[in-house]
């Protein structure tokens, strides 16, 4: 028998602990913590009214808002399992990832519902739960379980139980479940804590989705935990960003390298902006250029640390005191990280290889796929896809990727996931994608196809018909159509010639 | 009149498909992310020399919300002459 012990229990002390400080600010709204641990109550209680068992999983398609935060701590209190959806992606995405996870609940919020119309019907035992309020046949509205008066939810919950499923982007070309316990999680938000220097004073905003992992440590579990205040908001909008720094004292940002860029674009053309606020600002998704840390540190004397984390396994965080720019920081304390070569042998320190990590960050495995979990975890390790190297003093420096992968403004994208959405149109012979570099978002998708004789469409209509299966940070904003690709001598397509 | 101004500045920046009208859909009509939005508002307000509010720009979901705020703003400038 583990430990009793579950995700949820860190809001349950800080509701203790401080009943009537804020811990959400939503537009007009202030929601303290007695009022957020109350609504979980309620929310819990009712998944478990509609059936929900323990591990079951729930999916959740919203955008960044308050009943983010109650229905991924209900999901937990009442020991199911955490889907967080991207609110961008199209109906085919979310219809894989609910047959894929088997999803009993669904948590979406209404303006959301006409990305679900097909779904609906196909999966017929699915529990639709309404944000916003509508009465249409076969939905639950949300607001009823969420003013049900509850007791308080207490279900058995062990270390290993599984929190969370998040889907990230598949080389194979569909996104993979990686699997969290509540213990992955507990411990992130420690540790992260400890090297990140999160207060309970500090106030944090939150402009990444809510959906990512990333955004769940920094904005969600660090803070409350502790006892700390999130400000959330819906998208990220630089202005509307630095104003909200400035009007809440905002001291704590979390952010991909991107919108560090638009917010040092915006503030160089607004000198009544005032960020003096912000005690620390870290920064991970995508490598963070050297330049944007320098302006924040030297101009506005701001630390901007770097993290680095793949959903599996966060690993490393730049310490506030000893920041290394350019480097992702060394492992958290508890994580082991080295570098191995093709052969997985370790290399010494310096050298370039794999990056890889261990410890009780690293997640459980991928949901349904035992030869890819097996072939990410072999020996014990997680295997992250990128090259790196370590310092003497045992500090990551991110070189490149081992994987072909895009970062779109800090979204990992797979080529081949946008690849096999090309060669499904009936005029695509064949379709090469690569990640080509965009002053927005670090890098854009780019795709080379070439066409079926007879065929005479324009790019224009590849855009548009990827756009319809995939989200659309994934699909290419240029489209180029050639007589045929650049093959090496396997036959493979060279795609260093399309660069 | 509006429109024909906004839609001058849409098909700089986005491809889609069909007519742009006020039922078009920022996001899934004209395949926004969310680096898009704010280069689309900046040019919205530098064309009409408005500024759009942050309330205003987090309820901005389709080209008829721009066209209500544009409105809305030209207006209040009438009935303040």
């Amino acid at each position: 028998m583990g430990q009793n012990i579950s995700v949820d229990k860190l809001l349950c002390k800080t509701a203790q602990a401080f009943p009537n400080k804020v811990v959400i600010h939503y537009e007009n709204d202030s929601i303290t913590y007695s009022r957020l641990n109350k609504e979980v109550d309620n929310l819990a209680q009712g998944l478990i009214d509609l059936g929900l068992k323990s591990s079951d999983k729930v999916a959740a398609i919203l955008e960044n808002c308050p009943d983010f935060v109650r229905i991924y701590f209900a999901i937990l209190r009442a020991a199911g399992t955490v889907v967080p959806l991207n609110p961008l992606y199209k109906e085919d995405e979310i219809q894989y990832i609910l047959n894929d996870a088997k999803i009993k609940f669904l948590v979406i919020d209404r303006e959301l519902l006409p990305k679900i119309n097909k779904i609906e019907a196909e999966i017929s035992d699915l529990k639709i739960i309404v944000i916003g309020g509508t009465k249409e046949k076969n939905i639950i509205p949300y607001e009823e379980l969420l003013n049900k008066e509850a007791d308080p939810v207490e279900m058995n919950v062990e270390e290993n139980d599984l929190a969370v499923c998040l889907y990230t982007s598949g080389t194979s070309g569909r996104p993979k479940g990686a699997l969290l316990s509540h213990g992955n999680l507990i411990f992130l938000t420690k540790a992260c804590i400890t090297r990140m220097d999160m207060r309970t004073e500090d106030h944090s905003l939150c402009v990444i989705p809510l959906a990512h992992i990333f955004s769940q440590l920094t904005n969600m579990l660090m803070p409350i935990s502790l006892g700390g205040s999130v400000t959330i908001l819906p998208r990220f909008i630089p202005r509307a960003v630095l104003n909200e720094i400035a009007a809440k004292n905002i001291s704590y940002l979390c952010a991909v390298p991107a919108m560090y860029s638009a917010l040092l674009s915006v503030l160089s053309q607004a000198q009544d902006l005032n960020i003096a606020s912000l005690r620390v600002c870290v920064s991970g998704g995508a490598p963070l250029p050297l330049e944007t840390s320098k302006v924040f540190m030297e101009k506005y004397n701001i630390p901007l640390l770097e993290g680095s984390g793949p959903t599996e396994a966060v690993a490393c965080i730049g310490p506030l005191e000893a920041n290394k720019p350019g480097s992702v920081g060394p492992p958290l304390e508890g994580v082991k990280v080295k570098i191995v070569n093709e052969n997985d042998q370790e290399l010494p320190q310096g050298e370039i290889g794999e990056f890889c990590v261990q410890g009780p960050n690293v997640m459980q495995g991928y949901l349904n796929l035992s030869e890819a979990t097996a072939e990410a975890l072999r020996g014990g390790w997680f295997h992250t896809g990128d090259l790196a190297k370590i310092d003497e003093d045992g500090y990551v420096y991110l070189i490149g990727r081992k994987k072909d992968m895009i970062l779109v403004g800090g979204m990992n994208v797979y080529p081949s996931e946008i690849e096999q959405c090309l060669f499904s149109h009936p005029q695509i012979l064949e379709a090469a994608v690569i990640g080509i570099p965009d002053k927005d978002r670090g890098e854009m998708p780019k795709a080379f196809i070439v066409l079926r004789p007879g065929s005479t469409s324009e790019p224009k209509e590849f855009i548009l018909y990827c756009r319809k299966y995939l989200a659309n940070y994934k699909c290419p904003r240029q489209v180029v159509i050639l007589d045929c690709l650049p093959k090496n001598p396997t036959g493979k397509v060279d795609k260093k010639q399309l660069a | 009149m509006i429109l024909a101004r906004i839609k001058v500045i849409i098909d700089e920046q986005f491809i889609y498909e069909g007519e742009l009208n006020e039922h078009t859909r920022v996001i899934d009509d004209l395949g926004a992310d969310s680096f898009d939005i704010p280069v689309m508002v900046n040019a919205i307000e530098d064309e009409f020399r408005e500024t759009i509010s942050d309330e205003e720009l987090f309820r901005i979901r389709t080209i008829g919300d721009i066209i209500e705020i544009i409105e809305g703003r030209q207006k209040a400038l009438e009935e303040d002459k």
